[in-house]
């Protein structure tokens, strides 16, 4: 071989290297790059800083917080842009959330949270209802690797078929886990008056027990136990004529006009509901209206001589049940119908909840059109991280007169290529 | 061979569309990889980071405000500076906002203490919050440490004594 032709083959040999090289360096980039690294939580708790910083500082509120000049320009008083990126058309469909809200401190509540006496939000409110969504734990994994497996020895998963309706026959959210912790019963999930759906993922301090997560059977719709066990349900008991069991295993619906009036010779009840089932408590007072006027019994819905609270008091309450029905069902592929989606009065014939007033037919038509959307939404379900990531803290604070209170900071990120409306 | 002028020509002529070749292709891997990676889309294959905070922020804040308090006219902090230890109502405000407020964020525990540095036993159990969590790393079967998420502050009260406010975390 002649020099040149030596130096020919060292030249291909050097771009060889040198294409081999850049290879390696997409390679890498695409290693570390390719699937980008999400920082949306650590965002949010920047987010969060700044307004806590913005509401108060040196220990007290700071006076402008409570103006309505403050309301107007929360995100300009407090520093915040959320129109800084202009990608997949962000700009016209807000990215974050915020919300802040100003509690008497109370010490009588489980989560110090008495009388609220602020609240501002400011962007879309939309992501709220997503991330709570995103705090209800996935459904149990189908897959067959070693790890589920595992996972499946130590916490085996139980096939949920039903979803049980509940109202809490009080009118706070504390008093009802009070009283569900206090009575060793639990639940899965309680959606407040204005929305908030309290679960296992963030239980109040002193009663954790009250909530149990989804793979785990809660203690809500039982028969009781010992003396106090009720009879089980049978052809020729219960309410209104001789066939109180419908064909598909619940009370007949038509028993709820009557229960109240059931002798307590006649209770009876169906066994094994809490076995497959997830049990949902809504804030509100029920048949307790009965002996209550005004307030949130004001507009109560009488029937045979008892009064229930009017579910049109809580629109918020409505919309989260909605939203977190039609989520579980989709996840356990439950049927949305009345054999599936139940009242607590369809299982125990004493219980009349959630009362005569629950829009059953408008509520399952709701359910069937988000369970739509939410199937339309591709990775709303799916692919968990197209949820948005919020954090929610709570500090303690003074006024300048001294009033104690505790502030609550909301903010929530989404910043996916898919976006929510 | 630099000397003669004839000579640096080929090497020359070798070496500039060397250079403009290896730009070329610097340029295009770089363009390539903008373009291939440039979505800052999440999927489900996006990772996380955790973030080993230090401090928190809604802690101190509650933690001033709760000094700031006052009881019979006498805030909290100078209480506490004075007796050196919790009475019946900054005892249970302190248990109150801390353990309310932040023992879902601090699985490991949460303590606000008297810390002597004088003392051998320098936390102190107190009623309210029994005995401080242990703080740091932990280590795992195969010998890999876990750092846990503390939050560890020291407030000065006076030459012997300070506050201690610990908030521990779950392992990261």
């Amino acid at each position: 071989m002649n020099k040149r032709a030596v130096k020919t083959v060292l030249s291909l040999f050097w771009f060889l290297l040198l294409f081999i090289v850049a290879f390696a360096v997409v390679y890498i980039v695409s290693i570390f790059y390719g699937s980008p690294y999400d920082v949306r939580q650590i965002e949010a708790h920047t987010m969060s800083d700044q307004i806590a910083d913005c509401v108060a500082s040196q220990g007290y509120i700071n006076s402008s917080v409570f103006t309505q000049d403050f309301r107007n320009n929360f995100l300009a008083d407090c520093h915040l842009n959320f129109n800084t990126e202009d990608i997949y058309d962000w700009k016209n469909s807000t990215q974050y959330y915020t919300e802040v809200k100003i509690y008497m401190y109370d010490p009588n509540s489980f989560n110090l949270l008495g009388q609220q006496v602020f609240n501002v939000s400011e962007g879309n409110i939309n992501l709220k209802l997503a991330w709570q969504l995103s705090l209800v734990p996935k459904a149990p994994s189908q897959g067959s690797s070693l790890a589920s497996s595992i996972t499946s020895i130590f916490s085996p998963s139980r096939k949920v078929n039903t979803i049980v309706i509940h109202t809490t026959e009080g009118s706070t959210a504390a008093g009802a886990i009070e009283t569900i912790s206090n009575r060793a019963l639990s639940v899965h999930y309680m959606i407040d008056r204005n929305g908030d759906i309290y679960s296992s993922e963030n239980p109040p301090a002193q009663f954790a027990d009250a909530f149990v997560p989804e793979k785990t059977v809660a203690s809500h719709a039982g028969c009781g136990e010992g003396s106090s066990q009720l009879p089980y349900c049978t052809l020729s008991s219960g309410c209104i004529d001789s066939s109180p069991v419908s064909s598909n295993g619940i009370l007949d619906t038509k028993c709820q006009q009557l229960t109240g009036s059931i002798p307590k010779s006649q209770w009876c009840c169906i066994p094994g509901f809490n076995t497959n089932s997830i049990g949902i408590e809504l804030v509100n007072l029920g048949e307790q209206c009965t002996n209550i006027n005004g307030g949130f019994c004001a507009n109560a819905v009488s029937l045979g001589g008892y009064k229930w609270e009017n579910f049109s008091n809580s629109p918020d309450q409505m919309n989260s049940l909605v939203n977190l029905v039609a989520n579980i069902a989709l996840r356990y592929n439950i049927p949305v119908d009345r054999s599936h989606i139940i009242g607590h009065y369809q299982i125990t014939t004493y219980k009349t909840d959630p009362g005569p007033d629950f829009p059953w037919d408008k509520f399952l038509s709701a359910v069937k059109v988000r369970e739509a959307e939410m199937t339309q939404q591709t990775g709303v379900i799916a692919a968990d991280t197209h949820l948005p990531q919020g954090v929610l803290r709570s500090f303690y604070a003074l006024d300048n007169n001294g009033e104690k209170y505790i502030v609550q900071v909301l903010t929530i990120v989404r910043k996916t290529e898919k976006n929510v409306a | 061979m630099l000397h003669n002028k004839k000579a640096q020509i080929p090497e020359t002529l070798t070496w500039v569309p060397a250079a403009l070749i290896i730009v070329l292709i610097l340029a295009v891997t770089i363009i390539a990889t903008i373009v291939l990676f440039r979505t800052s889309s999440f999927s489900r294959d996006s990772r996380t980071i955790n973030v080993h905070y230090s401090s928190d922020l809604f802690a101190e804040k509650s933690l001033a405000s709760y000094f700031l308090t006052t009881d019979n006219g006498e805030t909290v902090y100078s209480e506490l500076n004075s007796a050196g230890d919790f009475n019946n109502f900054n005892g249970n405000l302190a248990k109150n906002i801390f353990t309310l407020l932040y023992h879902s964020e601090y699985p490991g525990g949460v303590y606000l203490g008297f810390y002597n540095p004088n003392s051998l036993l320098t936390i102190e159990n107190n009623q309210y919050f029994g005995s401080a969590p242990s703080l740091g790393a932990q280590s795992g079967l195969t010998g890999t440490v876990y750092i846990r998420q503390d939050i560890n502050e020291l407030i000065y009260l006076d030459k012997n004594k300070f506050l201690h406010l610990i908030l521990a975390g779950g392992f990261l």
